[in-house]
């Protein structure tokens, strides 16, 4: 981190080695617990890190960071996930607006993720299409900012220690507690900023099981927020933070619009239920027209963050499991009952997700009304318009949820750790021989490194060798060794594919020097996806991809996968 | 042929003219049906005159002879048997003696020829147009007539006189009069071979002096087929000449005072003529009073169709359907009217007289000097006068149209039980009820308004889903709605109405109930005798109208149908091109029918020549008589002067007075107003045809255009939307050029000031007077609209040049609510305007937004 070390401590707080842990009843999770306490607390002493943990795991993440703010003495602190690595300018970039800003209490900065997000794996976009978050960082928390509302995400920002003393740290009823505590924090006239930089690389949830899970947990923690707090009428805040409250909030309820849009053909379909008193000519010109202006405006406001109709498909996938949650926490706010948890992450096979049941019998039930459609024109002849307008909307629906039976189709992914490209120059030395070459990507555990020199003797599967590089901070050593796992020849000389042999914790810092310090490529790899595909291209590619999906996710219903092609690798970050 | 008959009617009149003409009592009826003949007193809109008529009129009455005077004795039967000559009679029985005609046979047909001691039979025609036609499977029409109390008192049958298709089924088949909510007449429908006519007393005590109100209601069934497609063949024509009620020999008709004015009634084609009698009519002293008389005795008299006749000189006796007035100052009077009373040189006189001479009463108009003349016409139109400025909330239809009909002048809800349709079973396949609204002159939301009906109806589970509910507009499809549920009841269910097709003025809409069911598709034998009700309408249905655009438009030809002429606070100028009896004729005409849609005399007066002070001006002359110049100030092509003069009148073709000739009642779908793009199909010759048939047969277009013009009609269809709508120019500033055949024209158009310029003329005065009196029929005068309007000589159609240059009026006070709703119509119409103004609304929508937000919230 480029910042003066004797003005910064790092502090890792443990929740998984906690004394209630060690002294679980079940033998084999104490042991697990002791044994991840010991080692980590032997890291951190070797980093110059201090280990804090805590007798009792209460209140989850929040009672965590109250216990390490109790712990620490800093006047701003920053907070980062485990799976959240900073860059090396992130200090720098967020710590100055403290001085020039009056009453800042939150820096907050955008979650970037090194890998993709369950929907985008299973569906191949990583890496064209922009992520699903950037519209909410890149577009929504910009426009919060603007007027001073930009909420603590949980993770990638520095906030005041005088206001969070204020709140008496993290407290709240919700289980988002971050959000609760930036709201409580503005209406006590504090003031907060966003840096709209990606400063930190993240993992998105691995399976769509924990994917859910997570947005489960953000929607009931704001409909919680909304119940408790209800900001629109909160003291304190200003009428523009009342709003943009509102908005993150009330954003929460798309399930219930978006149950009602999937159902509401049915009701006539199947039961002849007319909801809209119009003649068929008259809804389509209604709707027809407000669809397309819609998709103008999308298109002109965050063509770039946000492809067509995937704010349709995201809505879709999340509603299945969303009602239910929100019902739940609408029904007893203090202790939802609904959960959704993952119960199994093994990702090394093609299969449909645990949680993919429910997407096939929704396809299933909106293929029916296909059926209606066409039997209902049939057999009423006079109702033909109302029925072909309802059953074109029908499809609509079922082209959505189509493709989300290829979310819910999970593709294996073998890397257990991402990969970054980056294009570092460096030196593999082995023995006493030194070869100049070029770091292609690295992740966490290894690298691929293509070499100048097209032979060295002594080059095979399992030679031990050593990377040398220049780090982009100041680190005492500057040699990482390793072992060859692959090689391979290409048109522009040897690559070889390296695991690190990482012993001293030098080596940790290196390794992170190499894959995340540098804060840059998270922007170019970002900025290479703000590509606005156009309102008529992006509807025809998400009809093409639809129509894919369904023919694959039917395929992995009927356990088709297994006689599929090999694996594929894991889409990686790439450089511009 | 016709002159033959006529020859032989008055040898028999001479013949046999003793008490036939025992003109004994002071007031009676005058005999003299006016026969289908060319006679000219009231030429009705079917016109199966050949020879242009004349001035005087014509009546049968032979000379009167031998006046042997008693005071009760019956009145004359004029001969009339032969006139049915042309519709072809079921049976002419010889000439019989007419007795008292209080019996009930199926056929009754009296002559004159042999003249009873007892005298004929008083008779008064009944119907208002000169054919009424009950079509479809129920249909009906209400109208009121006027009694007077001697009338009422004496005995009367109704006599009915009907044809009817071959396909209408006699048993499942009925006719029925129904006078003052008491069936009279029920008979079955089984005429199809030619008129029958039936008589049937009518109790004591039914008819009522004064309003009585009749209503015509036939209930027809097919023999054979019960398609819908087949209801549309089922007809019944009510002739004019055999319907009428003929009163109790004895009966005597007194018009004892100016209320019974109304009870003149009207003859066999539906007119009432209004003769003037006033000396030296060229004076424009006489001129003026004259024409305001004949507008107070038009609204008194409350008329269908008054036609105003000048003559100079008394000449005969008048027929039934006609008043004479005589008019001017005492003592110019002294030589015309034999027993002029002495009070009449003393004070200001309006009464009824008559002569000593058995002639028919007669309405005398008189006073010592000119002032006094005012005061006595003022006398006659009292009632009108004081109403006056009032807005009223119906017009004054009742002699065609009961109820009267609705004037909607803003938010309105309108029952069916108060528009005359009540609740009715039905048990036929298709049902259609009619009512009648009227719009101010000022109406303007014909591109944006929706009226709403709310129908209560209920239906069993025989109609199967399919069926629909059409409402047509002046007979343009305006609104439909499917029923799609098996056995339902409507509770006040919306149907939406689009004011489209409404226009200022009298509108007729009529509600269809097209009801399929599995027994119509099986279509047993004798399915059609079903009785068993499937479908009722209740007279809770209301047509609602909400609150819509009022502002006046110039130039529009329906300010002059509607009542709402002359805009602006001066009066409007008429200038008479020749102080001459037809010229005052036609003049009278229009007058009288602009005070009957208006309730109160127009406010005008009158000129030779037109002033630089004058506001609005009327011009009513032959094309010679017109200045130059006019034509062109109208719009009108110069070139009409050339082709009016050098092309003779067209001739009538359709001597007989077929059906489609008639009023536009009870044909639907045919007799649709023309607008200007309707083909006129008797002017193949004018150019815009011709070229247009070329193009079309020798253009040969690609696939594209093909598809292209495809879509662009049904753009235009669909939505109204075109290419010349998007244009910002105003529409062609080309003169008018009316169809070739035309016989009178009306043109108008706005001055720069407030008022505007209208002609009224015809090629020559015959033809001005006796078209108008055509045009002014209450169906067709309800069309007038637009700048421009020709009437067309053989059919009761209408050539209709619509506004392309509008001036706009403000008739209601300035009102927020009212100028939004004429913007949303105006920019309705002109929607380059509106989407002009719709994009300059954002950009100032956006950059207030960008200069907001540069100042608001943290700088970014």
């Amino acid at each position: 981190m480029d910042y003066p070390a004797d003005k910064m401590t790092v502090w890792l707080l443990d929740d998984g080695g906690t004394d209630e842990k060690c002294n679980s009843p079940n033998a084999a999770s104490a042991k697990e617990a002791q044994e991840r306490r010991a080692e980590l607390q032997a890291l951190c002493a070797a980093l110059g890190v201090n280990y804090l943990t805590r007798a009792r795991n209460k209140s989850a993440k929040a009672g965590n960071l109250n216990n390490g703010l109790e712990h620490s003495t800093g006047d701003l602190v920053a907070v980062f996930d485990a799976d959240h690595a900073p860059a090396r300018d992130f200090l720098r970039e967020t710590v100055g607006f403290f001085s020039t800003e009056k009453d800042l209490f939150l820096v907050q900065t955008p979650h970037f993720f090194i890998n993709p997000d369950p929907v985008e794996r299973n569906l191949g976009t990583f890496t064209t299409m922009p992520s699903e978050n950037e519209m909410f960082y890149g577009v929504i928390q910009r426009g919060l900012d603007k007027w001073n509302a930009s909420f603590f995400c949980g993770s990638a920002a520095i906030l005041k220690r005088d206001a969070l003393q204020e709140t008496n740290g993290f407290s709240g009823l919700s289980i988002t507690e971050d959000c609760e505590t930036a709201l409580e924090l503005h209406s006590r006239g504090w003031r907060s900023l966003y840096v709209d930089k990606p400063l930190i690389a993240g993992l998105q949830p691995e399976s769509f099981a924990s994917f859910i899970g997570q947005r489960s947990r953000w929607g009931m923690g704001m409909m919680q927020i909304l119940r408790y707090r209800f900001p629109p009428l909160k003291r304190g805040l200003k009428f523009a933070q009342r709003l943009c409250y509102m908005s993150s909030t009330l954003f929460w309820l798309f399930p219930f619009t978006r149950f009602c849009f999937l159902i509401s053909p049915l009701c006539y379909l199947f039961f002849s239920m007319e909801i809209f008193t119009a003649s068929g000519g008259e809804f389509l010109a209604y709707t027809s027209t407000y669809m397309m202006v819609n998709l103008m405006m999308q298109n002109y406001l965050y063509g770039r963050y946000r492809w067509p109709w995937i704010s349709d498909l995201y809505e879709y996938i999340q509603t299945i499991y969303l009602l239910p949650s929100l019902l739940s926490v609408i029904a007893n706010p203090s202790k939802p009952t609904f959960k959704v948890t993952a119960k199994n992450e093994d990702m090394r096979q093609s299969q449909v997700s645990e949680l993919g049941a429910p997407y096939f019998i929704v396809f299933g039930i909106l293929l029916l009304g296909v059926v209606a459609t066409a039997v209902r024109v049939w057999a009423e002849p006079y109702k033909a318009d109302v029925t072909l307008v309802t059953g074109a909307w029908n499809l609509v629906n079922l082209i959505i949820a189509g493709c989300a039976l290829g979310v819910v189709s999970e593709r294996a992914t073998r890397r257990q750790s991402h990969r970054v490209l980056v294009d570092r120059p460096c030196r593999f030395l082995m023995g006493d021989k030194m070869v100049e070459g070029t770091v292609r990507d690295v992740s966490v555990g290894g690298a691929n490194i293509r070499l100048s020199q097209s032979s060295l003797p002594g080059m095979k599967r399992g030679a031990l060798g050593t990377l040398e590089f220049k780090p982009l901070s100041e680190l005492p050593v500057n040699q990482l060794p390793l072992e060859i796992r692959k090689m391979s020849m290409d048109d522009k000389g040897v690559l070889i594919g390296c695991r690190f042999l990482t012993e001293t914790p030098e080596h940790h810092r290196l390794i992170a020097d190499l894959a995340f310090a540098n804060s840059d490529q998270w922007s170019h790899f970002q900025t290479r996806r703000h590509q606005d595909i156009g309102i008529l291209r992006g509807t025809l590619w998400f009809l093409t991809m639809s129509l894919y999906q369904t023919g694959r996710g039917l395929g992995y219903l009927l356990g088709l996968q297994r006689f599929g092609a090999s694996i594929p690798p894991a889409p990686a970050v790439k450089e511009a | 042929m016709r002159a033959l008959l006529a020859s032989l009617l008055i040898a028999f009149g001479a013949a046999g003219v003793q008490p036939a003409f025992a003109q004994g009592t002071p007031f009676s009826m005058s005999p003299g049906r006016p026969a289908a003949a060319p006679t000219a007193p009231a030429p009705p809109p079917s016109g199966p005159q050949g020879a242009p008529p004349t001035a005087a009129p014509f009546s049968m009455q032979p000379a009167p002879a031998g006046p042997a005077r008693s005071t009760q004795q019956p009145v004359a039967k004029p001969p009339a048997s032969p006139d049915m000559a042309p519709q072809g009679p079921r049976a002419t029985n010889p000439p019989q003696a007419s007795g008292a005609p209080r019996s009930d046979t199926a056929q009754l047909v009296a002559t004159n020829s042999v003249m009873s001691r007892n005298g004929q039979p008083l008779e008064r025609p009944l119907l208002p147009f000169e054919s009424v036609r009950l079509d479809g499977e129920n249909d009906s029409r209400s109208w009121t007539f006027h009694l007077t109390h001697d009338e009422a008192a004496s005995g009367a049958s109704i006599s009915i006189g009907y044809q009817n298709a071959v396909v209408v089924m006699p048993e499942a088949s009925r006719l029925r009069a129904v006078i003052n909510e008491e069936t009279v007449v029920n008979i079955p429908i089984a005429s199809a071979q030619g008129i029958q006519q039936t008589v049937i007393p009518i109790r004591a005590g039914l008819l009522r002096g004064g309003q009585n109100i009749i209503r015509l209601e036939a209930i027809q069934r097919h023999r054979t087929d019960c398609t819908i497609a087949s209801t549309y063949e089922l007809w019944t024509n009510v002739d004019a000449a055999s319907t009428k009620l003929v009163f109790a020999a004895g009966a005597t008709r007194t018009l004892r005072s100016l209320e019974d004015l109304p009870a003149i009634g009207a003859d066999v084609k539906g007119v009432t003529t209004i003769r003037v009698v006033a000396p030296k009519v060229y004076r424009p002293e006489i001129r003026d009073r004259l024409l305001r008389l004949v507008q107070m005795i038009a609204l008194r008299g409350r008329y269908a169709h008054p036609v105003i006749q000048v003559v100079e000189s008394d000449s005969g006796p008048t027929p039934v359907g006609t008043i004479r007035v005589i008019m001017g100052i005492a003592s110019e009077l002294r030589g015309m009217v034999a027993a002029l009373p002495d009070a009449a040189a003393v004070q200001p006189l309006s009464i009824m007289m008559q002569d000593t001479t058995n002639s028919p009463p007669f309405l005398v108009v008189t006073g010592p000097t000119w002032n006094d003349l005012d005061t006595a016409i003022n006398i006659v139109g009292t009632a009108a006068i004081n109403a006056r400025g009032v807005e009223r909330n119906a017009v004054d239809t009742a002699s065609w149209h009961w109820p009267e009909i609705p004037t909607v002048l803003g938010e309105r809800s309108i029952r069916f039980s108060d528009m005359g349709v009540p609740t009715q079973e039905f048990s036929g396949r298709r049902l259609r009820v009619r009512f009648a609204v009227n719009f101010p002159s000022d109406f303007y939301a014909t591109d944006y308004g929706e009226a709403a009906l709310m129908l209560d109806a209920a239906y069993t589970p025989a109609v199967k889903p399919g069926s629909h509910f059409d409402i047509y507009v002046n007979d343009r499809i305006s609104a439909t709605m499917t029923i799609t549920s098996r056995s339902g009841v409507f509770r006040q269910h919306l149907i939406r109405i689009p004011l489209k097709n409404f226009k200022a003025g009298i509108n007729h809409v009529s509600l269809e109930a097209i009801l399929l069911t599995d027994a119509d598709e099986r279509c047993a034998p004798g399915e059609t005798l079903s009785e068993t009700n499937r479908f009722v309408l209740f007279d809770s249905t209301s047509f609602d109208v909400p609150d819509y655009g009022r502002m006046g438009r110039q130039p529009d030809l329906a300010v002059l149908s509607t009542g709402g002429f002359p805009y602006g606070d001066l009066a409007a100028t008429f200038v008479l091109a020749r102080p001459d009896p037809l010229n005052y004729a036609a003049s009278g005409t229009l007058l009288a029918r602009m005070a009957r849609d208006s309730g109160e005399p127009v406010r005008a007066q009158f000129a030779n020549a037109a002033t630089a002070g004058d506001q609005s001006v009327i011009f009513i002359g032959t094309i010679d008589q017109l200045p130059p110049g006019l034509l062109g100030r109208v719009k009108v092509s110069d070139n009409l002067r050339m082709i009016w003069q050098s092309t003779p009148a067209p001739t009538n073709l359709n001597p007989g007075g077929t059906e489609s000739s008639n009023g536009l009642l009870g044909n639907a779908g045919s007799g649709v107003p023309s607008g200007r793009m309707t083909l006129d199909q008797g002017d193949l010759n004018s150019t815009e045809e011709i070229r247009k048939r070329w193009t079309e047969t020798f253009q040969r277009r690609g696939i594209l255009q093909q598809t292209f013009d495809t879509l662009r009609g049904w753009m235009e269809q669909t939505f109204n939307l075109s290419l010349a709508s998007l244009k910002f120019d105003d529409a062609t500033n080309l003169p008018y050029e009316p169809p070739q055949r035309t016989t009178l024209l009306l043109a108008q158009n706005r001055t720069s000031g407030p008022g505007s310029w209208t002609v009224v003329t015809a090629r020559t005065e015959e033809a001005l007077a006796k078209e108008m009196a055509r045009l002014t029929s209450p169906l067709l005068w309800s069309q007038v609209s637009g700048q421009a309007v020709a009437l067309e000589p053989a059919e009761a159609k209408l050539d209709i040049r619509p506004i392309d240059d509008v001036g706009f009026v403000q008739t209601q006070p300035l009102s927020f609510m009212n100028l939004r709703l004429v913007a949303a119509n105006w920019m309705s119409i002109n929607i380059l305007q509106y989407a002009l103004v719709m994009v300059i609304f954002c950009i100032l929508l956006g950059s207030a937004t960008y200069l907001l937000l540069n100042r608001l919230g943290r700088r970014s």
